[in-house]
Formats: C-alpha cells, sequence, structure tokens
C-alpha cells in the first residue's frame, strides 16, 4: 500500500508539465539557504526528474538537496501549473530512503518511532506528563463524544505542554464529553511520511484509527496542525474514509465561541502578531478561525505580519527539518521573528505546537524578547 | 577548473552533473547543459572568468533568473554557465534624482516591494516579475502589462556597468538624466540578450507610483471582437496602466487559479486606469462605453484594490497556468501593428486546425494595447508528430501571419533559439551589420554564442534540441 502511494513515478506528469517558470523560487524559505539552483523548488524538480530517468542515481547529494525543504507548500501554493512539488519530493526522499541515501540523522527518527511511537526519541511512558501540569484531572476514558489528540509536539515537549494544558482547560470550560487516548495514542506518522521512510506508516495509522474507534467518539480535536493535515489527507488516502469528524482545535473553539458555549469573558492585555502555521494555513487553508478567536477577547490587539495566509513565511519546523537541518530551522525561526519586529509586539501567536517550539528556541538563541504563545494559552487566560 | 577555482573559490564551481541538469532548463522548451557552472559575486569575479574564457575560446553564457521563454540563458553549445543570481544587491535607491542602482540578479518585485516603500516604482512589469530579474530584463528589454503607459525597460535604463568578452569593465552612458555625449551604447546593450557584454550593474529611472486605480474587465465572445474594442481605447487617445487579454482557454485556467469564480466563459480583457481618484474613474466610465460598443457577454467594474489584485494575478499568470491543460507548454511572443490585431488575433487562433493534429492546441493572451500577443501552444513534446505540429505553427505564425502584417517576431522575450531562424527574414538589410556588430565586441564568438541578434545561429541544433 505504501509503495503505491509514496512513488516517484505517479508525478512524473507534474515534473512533465513544470515548465521552470520559477514563480516558486522567490519566496521559498530553504531556497535561499542554498545557492545553487538545485536546492530551489525548480531545481528539485529536475533533479526529480533527473532520478526518475535514470540521469542521476538516488545519491547523498541528491539528498543533500531534497531534504533542504521544510515542505511548507508555498510553491505548491503558488504553482499556477499546478505542479505538486512537495509531494513529489516526499515520493523523492522515499525513494532515497529505499536506496539507502538518506540523511543518517532519520535513522534514528524511525528508531525513535519504532521503539517509543514518537519522532521525539522521548519514552512512550512520558506521553502523558503533561496531564500532571494541569488544573483539573484529565480524562482518560473508554467512550466519549470528543478525543483530544494533542499530538507528540503537544504532549512531550516542554512549551507544547502548555497548549495541551490550555486546551484540557478550554474543553472542560465548554463543559464537553472528552477524553484523551493516553499511552494509546501514538505519533500521526507525518514524519515518516516526511522524511521518505514510510514502510510503517500504515502500522501508525491503523493503530490511531482503532485507539479512536474504540472510543466511540464523534469529533477527533488535534493541536497540531500536522496531525489535522494528516487524519484528513493521508488516512483518507490509505484506508478510504474516517469515520469521525477530525477538527482542529482552533475550528472547534471558533464554532464554540460564535455558539456562545465558550464565553472569554476576561480581558487578555496583549499586542501580537498571528502566525499561519503552514501545515494549518495554506495547505489545509484554515486561516480565518485562530483570527476569529483572537479578534474576541476583549485587550487583545491582533497585527498581521507583512506575510500573512497564503504567504507566511515557515517557521523553519516544517517537515523533518529540525531532524535534518536543526540550525538552519532555527535560522529561519530567528527570520520570521525578524519579521515581527517592525510591528512592535509583545508576543507572536500561533496555533501549532511544533511552530511554538521552533520560534521559541529561535528566540532564545537571537536573544529575542518576544513572547512565543498559542492560540489556545490566550484563550485559556481569558476564560 | 582549476582557473576557475582559483579566481572564485571551489565553492563557487561546479561541475557535477546534479548542478548542471539543474541549469540546463529556462522557461522554454530546450534543454542545454553547461559544462561547468560558476557563481560570481562581482564584476571582477566576471571578468576574471571573462578572461580566461576568451583566452581558451570557451562559450559562456550569462543568467540569473532563468525564466525565459525564448532559451536565452541555455548554453546551446555547453561551456561555461554565469549564474548572476547571487549578485543581488540593491546598491543605492537616490530618491531626489529618482534614480536606483542594482546589481543584476535582483528580482524585479523585490525591487518594486523595497521602492514601494517610499512611493516609487520601477513601471516595466512582465508577467513574471516575481521571479524575473533586472540583468534579465535589461538583456530582453523586457515589457510588460504596463508598457502600454510606461514604456519599455530600455526606456528607464541610465547607464549600465558591463564586463566585455575579454575582460574589460566599461561603464556605459552618464550619471546624469540627459547626455548625449557618446554613442547611445546602453540602448545598444539593452535588449542584446547577453551576447555583447555581461551587465553587473544596472542604474534605473523609477517613477512615483500612481494615486489609485480604476478596474473594469470584460468577457467577448470572439477574440475580433476583444480586439477592436481595444483599438477603439487607442484610437480615443486614452491611455490606460493595462490594456491586457486572455483568449477563452487562457481565461478559463488563469481565472481559476487566481480564485475568480462566476465569470462566464470567453476571451477576457483587462482595462486598468492609474491617477488620480476623480480622473481614473472618468476614464474607466469613458472607457466602459467604448467597449460596450463591441457588445461583450460579461462586465465587471472595480475600485476594490484586492480585487484588481485578483485579475492581475489572473492575467499574470496565464503562462504558467496553460501548463495545467497538456504536458508541453510554449509561448511565442509576436507583435503587430495594433490596427492589425482583429485580423491577426483571429487568424492565430485558428493555427491548430490548420495544422490538424489532434491534441495540439493553442492559448493566447497579451498586451493587446501594444498589439504584443503571446499565442502558446499546448501539446506533448514526447509525441513526434506533436514536435513536428509545433515547428510548423511557428512557420505559419511567424512566416505566414506576423511578418507579412508589418509584424515583429519578438516584442519582448528576444530571439533566444527558438526564433533565430526569423530574423534575417524580418531583416534582411540589417543582418550583416548585426554580424559584424557582434565580431566587434566578441571576436571570438564565446558570449552566449547562438542567441540574440548577432548570430551565428545553429538553427537546425535547435530544431533538433527540441
Amino acid at each position: 500500500m505504501t509503495e503505491k502511494l509514496y512513488n516517484l513515478d505517479d508525478y512524473r506528469e507534474d515534473m512533465q508539465r513544470c515548465m521552470s517558470c520559477g514563480l516558486c523560487n522567490p519566496l521559498c524559505p530553504t531556497g535561499a539557504l542554498c545557492e545553487w539552483e538545485s536546492g530551489s523548488p525548480r531545481g528539485q524538480i529536475q533533479l526529480l526528474k533527473a532520478m526518475l530517468d535514470g540521469e542521476v542515481k538516488p545519491n547523498k547529494y541528491v539528498a543533500s538537496r531534497l531534504y533542504n525543504c521544510t515542505l511548507c507548500g508555498y510553491c505548491l501554493w503558488r504553482c499556477p501549473s499546478a505542479v505538486k512539488t512537495t509531494e513529489a519530493i516526499k515520493a523523492g526522499r522515499a525513494l532515497l530512503v529505499e536506496k539507502g541515501s538518506h540523511p543518517e540523522s532519520l535513522d534514528e527518527l524511525e528508531s525513535n518511532f519504532l521503539k517509543e511511537k514518537n519522532p521525539l526519541g522521548l519514552p512512550q511512558t512520558s506521553r502523558t506528563d503533561w496531564t500532571r501540569l494541569a488544573k483539573s484531572r484529565i480524562p482518560v476514558k473508554e467512550k466519549a463524544d470528543v478525543v483530544y489528540f494533542p499530538g507528540c509536539f503537544a504532549a512531550m515537549t516542554e512549551p507544547g505542554k502548555e497548549v495541551a494544558v490550555a486546551t484540557a482547560s478550554i474543553l472542560d470550560a465548554a463543559g464537553l464529553d472528552w477524553t484523551i487516548l493516553g499511552d494509546k495514542e501514538w505519533c500521526c506518522g507525518d514524519h515518516l511520511i516526511s522524511s521518505g521512510k514510510v514502510a510503517h506508516v500504515k502500522d501508525f495509522v491503523s493503530h490511531n484509527l482503532e485507539a479512536v474507534k474504540n472510543t466511540d467518539a464523534k469529533t477527533l480535536v488535534t493541536s497540531c496542525p500536522r496531525c489535522y493535515r494528516i487524519f484528513h489527507q493521508e488516512y483518507r488516502r490509505l484506508v478510504g474514509e474516517v469515520d469521525f469528524n477530525v477538527l482542529h482545535i482552533t475550528q472547534l473553539v471558533d464554532d464554540l465561541i460564535s455558539s456562545k458555549k465558550l464565553l472569554p469573558s476576561k480581558s487578555v492585555k496583549l499586542t501580537a502578531a498571528y502566525h499561519d502555521p503552514c501545515e494549518l494555513g495554506r495547505i489545509m487553508k484554515v486561516f480565518e478561525p485562530p483570527r476569529r478567536i483572537l479578534k474576541a477577547i476583549d485587550g487583545f490587539e491582533l497585527k498581521e505580519f507583512p506575510r500573512n495566509r497564503n504567504t507566511a513565511t515557515c517557521c523553519g519546523a516544517g517537515g523533518v527539518f529540525r531532524f535534518t537541518d536543526y540550525s538552519n530551522a532555527l535560522k529561519l525561526g530567528a527570520k520570521r521573528i525578524d519579521e515581527s519586529i517592525p510591528l512592535q509586539v509583545d508576543a507572536i501567536v500561533t496555533a501549532c505546537p511544533t511552530c511554538k517550539l521552533n520560534l521559541h528556541e529561535a528566540a532564545s538563541q537571537v536573544g529575542s524578547g518576544v513572547k512565543i504563545l498559542d492560540v489556545t494559552e490566550i484563550v485559556a487566560r481569558s476564560l | 577548473m582549476s582557473k576557475l577555482e582559483e579566481v572564485l573559490g571551489s565553492e563557487n564551481v561546479s561541475a557535477r552533473t546534479e548542478e548542471l541538469l539543474c541549469y540546463a532548463r529556462d522557461s522554454s522548451i530546450f534543454v542545454c547543459r553547461p559544462e561547468v557552472v560558476v557563481r560570481p559575486k562581482a564584476a571582477g569575479h566576471v571578468a576574471a572568468v571573462m578572461k580566461i574564457a576568451n583566452e581558451e575560446h570557451i562559450p559562456v553564457t550569462p543568467r540569473s533568473g532563468g525564466t525565459s521563454a525564448a532559451g536565452s540563458p541555455l548554453p546551446v553549445i555547453g561551456g561555461i554557465l554565469l549564474d548572476l543570481s547571487g549578485m543581488n544587491r540593491i546598491l543605492s535607491i537616490d530618491l531626489d534624482n529618482q534614480i536606483v542602482v542594482t546589481e543584476p540578479g535582483v528580482y524585479c518585485d523585490t525591487l518594486n516591494e523595497e521602492l514601494s516603500k517610499y512611493g516609487f516604482f520601477f513601471p516595466p512589469d512582465p508577467a513574471s516579475s516575481p521571479a524575473c530579474t533586472i540583468g534579465g530584463m535589461v538583456n530582453t528589454n523586457a515589457s510588460g502589462n504596463r508598457t502600454i503607459k510606461y514604456g519599455p525597460t530600455r526606456d528607464y535604463v541610465l547607464w549600465l556597468e558591463v564586463v566585455l568578452p575579454n575582460g574589460k569593465i566599461v561603464e556605459t552612458g552618464s550619471k546624469t538624466l540627459k547626455s548625449v555625449s557618446s554613442y547611445d551604447l546602453t540602448r545598444l546593450i539593452v535588449g542584446s540578450e547577453g551576447s555583447l557584454g555581461v551587465v553587473t550593474k544596472v542604474a534605473l529611472n523609477i517613477v512615483p507610483l500612481p494615486e489609485s486605480y480604476s478596474t473594469a474587465f470584460f468577457i467577448f465572445d470572439s477574440v475580433e471582437a476583444l480586439a477592436r474594442a481595444a483599438l477603439k481605447i487607442r484610437r480615443a487617445g486614452m491611455v490606460p496602466e493595462m490594456l491586457e487579454f486572455m483568449s477563452r482557454t487562457t481565461t478559463k485556467v488563469s481565472l481559476d487559479y487566481a480564485g475568480i469564480r462566476g465569470v462566464p466563459e470567453g476571451n477576457f480583457m483587462l482595462l486598468d486606469f492609474g491617477g488620480p481618484p476623480e480622473a481614473v474613474q472618468a476614464y474607466l466610465e469613458k472607457g466602459v462605453e467604448l467597449c460596450r460598443q463591441e457588445s461583450p457577454s460579461y462586465f465587471e467594474t472595480t475600485v476594490d484594490p484586492a480585487y484588481r489584485q485578483s485579475l492581475v494575478n489572473a492575467r499574470k499568470a496565464a503562462l504558467p497556468a496553460l501548463a495545467r491543460i497538456k504536458p508541453t507548454t510554449v509561448m511565442e511572443d509576436c507583435t503587430v501593428p495594433p490596427t492589425k490585431l482583429p485580423e491577426s488575433a483571429s487568424r492565430i487562433e485558428r493555427i491548430p486546425e490548420e495544422v490538424g493534429v489532434p491534441g495540439f492546441e493553442l492559448g493566447n493572451f497579451g498586451h493587446i494595447g501594444d498589439g504584443n500577443m503571446h499565442p502558446t501552444f499546448l501539446f506533448d513534446s514526447r509525441i513526434e508528430e506533436h514536435r513536428r505540429a509545433f515547428l510548423r505553427s511557428l512557420d505559419i505564425l511567424y512566416e505566414q501571419i506576423v511578418l507579412p502584417s508589418g509584424g515583429s517576431v519578438t516584442g519582448e522575450h528576444g530571439i533566444g533559439l527558438i526564433r533565430a531562424k526569423y530574423v534575417g527574414i524580418e531583416h534582411p538589410s540589417t543582418l550583416t551589420l548585426m554580424r559584424d556588430l557582434k565580431k566587434l565586441f566578441d571576436p571570438n564568438l564565446i558570449l552566449n554564442p547562438g542567441k540574440g541578434k548577432g548570430g551565428p545561429y545553429p538553427l537546425r541544433a535547435a530544431e533538433a534540441i527540441i
């Protein structure tokens, strides 16, 4: 099944259609890190085509170019010719893995998956550690209407845990019948797909679907835009229809506020810019719910980055870039932080635990005083 | 290689297959691989490379954005590919004298984004403005959507720093806004497609941005009616900011890409005025009245900047959006006298029918206001019959439609490889002079051989590559 889904040959017509117009190049975040044409999306298409045609063999040099990408989807959105560049890159990475030409750091990533069911290499038993930080008891029920699926970066990283805790308080305040899956939650599998390590994707998909199904939940809500996209796109591609509703937390909160089931009554005095996570915004087109939420909170002043929505700059953490090129991932994060300076904001607010982590670490590295927060943290403060 | 590495550092020189194949493409149909790619960072680097190449008679092909639709930056006979994209600094913005100085690798939109902070812009507005560079625009004398009002790139180039094929660095023109103290070498270099020298610095005149815009678009059932409407605008003495068109096929895919829904199918014309609000509104009303005399099936007007931008985006995306239709997309670049537009546009529409090959199609679009059309052939270059149909279509387009109507084989994209065959037909009396001029600048014929106006043209080679 995975061979069929992540086959470079499926993108042959995309590569043929690409007329090298170059519109994808100027704002590609990682293209700017590599001065050679081969590091740009247009060049990556040429490399993929050459690999497919046998003009070049999969090798470490090709890998250095094809992994020089956060899969932020800018090229995908920008391309008038509808060339599926990022999808082709994922398939190209699967071929590099098959031929043993992938970056070595990905072997460790895969081993983390197999051993601990997450990309971070943290013990699976620590997946619920965040619940101890919550003010109320976090439910782990056999049956519930809503499953909260924090995702690895919300459940297991320090900046992410604040998102999970805030989300729990929102779900409680709205009076929902909800549960987490506890240690039955495994990574959604995106890092396997993004890295080209696709051999075990199906195991993760099947496991998570089964775990959610057993709760009879009608809705799965996640803090993580990757999980949101994966459940929507990849799970459907792999197993057909998913028989529960999948929401990003900002969509649920937006609904709860508009239907008056959640009343953000306290003032939150903060001036902040909203950073669109690539997966949530440009790729899944969820632009307005987070903005509507923030605008509904008294005292909160929302500012926009000059590059916002479809043209938002990637924070640097997309795909497996933090695993293959950590220093440049932080460099891209610092660039996004720089873009906030003229806005004179106290904070950058996002809706993705991975963006939060990367921006947080980038801010620390460059000594920026800007706070990095999640939309849910602002909402939780207003309750 | 070792001499090049000595000059540029080994990190700026590559002969790896993986790199060479990436530089073997532009937006044309051709694939020509260089033997080595070098990345200079300064005019001195370029000069050193040219000196080595000239001494050893190695061909050199300059490139920056690599967006040419004509094959201009492709190394048709191998040699050195000079990638100038790393020379991408805006060197100075002088608002008092209204002059900006840049390196060749600056993107057109990047420059305009910077200039807009001061209320200025560099007007030539190619559809490829996000990805094309100032160096490429100078070398093709690029124009675009706003040329009808502001003219092409050459009208803005004040002086140039150029590296000659022998490695000598020269400056053309004068630092003043007016000067007739030399031959106009600046204008000779502009549009020369990198065949006479390598442009390493550009001084451009800039102008204030219009205060506001007023915009309309129309859908016509036939291209003739659309072209007649465009002529009426010209005859009325009106000077729009943009007067653009897209044929039925192009309209469908471009509006879809730009997310513009609910517009009936047909041929699209964009009419845009820039200036003080009261003036542009009055011009638009008059323009709409004139266009309605040609019975458009649909029209809309807008002063909403976001909607206007979507319409402009749709028009700018025309070429790559057409690539959704067929595996191969090749754009042409003809101009005809505006009075010949209705007849020529209609005749161009019938080329696929005339060629009669199933699956071989056409989309057209362009700057109807100044008679510049971009017939774009849509086919599958992997099919021999389609390749033959394409070459026959070029002959019909240029030899039977464009040149007999007093037109030119290229309005703004240059001769490149694709149109080399037609230079002598269009310019029989000056071809020898142009070749002599090329030899004067480049006696060893090493700089961008086979392109531009000075030949020699590997005519059969170009066809063979296709």
